[in-house]
């Protein structure tokens, strides 16, 4: 019963499920890293990070981009649901916030001028 | 630099003068007013049972307010008290973050008259991806199980 969604969430399941991939997640939710610097910590080999990362990128956790000679690595958030939706659900929260605020300001303003 | 992972931002252009906008923060009167509109706004009772606030560097605050699924409380401690360009503070809505909270900054910038606040809310990642890790190793022993099961 494969529905359009299911090869997607298959992909995150499969790069989620393993502890060096989640290892590389955390390092690069840290900022930006070239796999290089990424092979090291972890102590496998380039190719053995290399299988990982294209698992990460088919997930569309990760993205690369050639910077000169080398690929720098970025953690894209997106395909974790739960982490966007909090995200917008804070921003309306503190946005509305700011509008109240504003709101209150403006009304003791008015009160000022007819007093 | 690159920009910390789920950080939600928001900024807004006031015409009231810093040092009125960060008073609204921290003075529980007009906090109760602000608030109460903010949660309205998102659709809640906006009914607010508690606030406190005990402002200073290392002092706690809880708000609480009446949702359908009963009193929504808030808390935190503030870490950063400037007046009137900076309010930082840790924001905790449930036990489990108590160890590794949330954290709000408030900036407030002069723009002539007027003033400027960015509100930057960040969760912090490294917590939250240990408990995707837990929700996804819960799931894949769940999906064994029924495997096995058959």
């Amino acid at each position: 019963m494969p529905t359009p969604r299911s090869e997607t969430l298959d992909h995150t399941l499969i790069a989620l499920a393993d502890p060096t991939r989640r290892a590389i997640l955390r390092r690069l939710a840290r900022g930006e890293a070239r796999i290089t610097d990424l092979a090291e910590p972890f102590a496998i080999s380039f190719n053995s990070v290399s299988k990982h990362i294209k698992l990460l990128e088919r997930a569309a956790l990760i993205k690369r981009r050639k910077v000169g000679r080398e690929y720098i690595l970025q953690f894209k958030p997106k395909p974790l649901d739960e982490v966007q939706a909090w995200i917008a659900k804070q921003q309306a929260f503190w946005a509305a916030s700011l509008k109240a605020i504003d709101d209150m300001l403006r009304e003791e303003d008015e009160g000022k001028v007819r007093k | 630099m690159t920009e910390t992972l789920a950080t939600a931002k928001v900024s807004h252009r006031f015409s009231a003068a810093p040092e009125r906008v960060y008073d609204a923060w921290l003075d529980p009167s007009k906090l109760r007013i602000w608030m109460k509109a903010a949660l309205m706004e998102m659709g809640l009772s906006g009914d607010i049972r508690r606030i406190e606030v005990d402002a200073r560097v290392g002092g706690t605050f809880f708000f609480s307010d009446i949702r359908d699924a009963g009193e929504a409380k808030h808390w935190g401690t503030y870490r950063v008290l400037d007046r009137p360009r900076k309010i930082e503070f840790t924001w905790i809505v449930d036990e489990s973050q108590n160890d590794e909270p949330s954290v709000v900054t408030i900036t407030i910038e002069p723009d002539g008259t007027g003033s400027i606040v960015t509100i930057a809310h960040e969760k912090i990642w490294a917590s939250y991806v240990e408990r995707t890790e837990m929700g996804w190793s819960r799931m894949l022993r769940a999906i064994d199980a029924m495997l096995q099961a058959r």
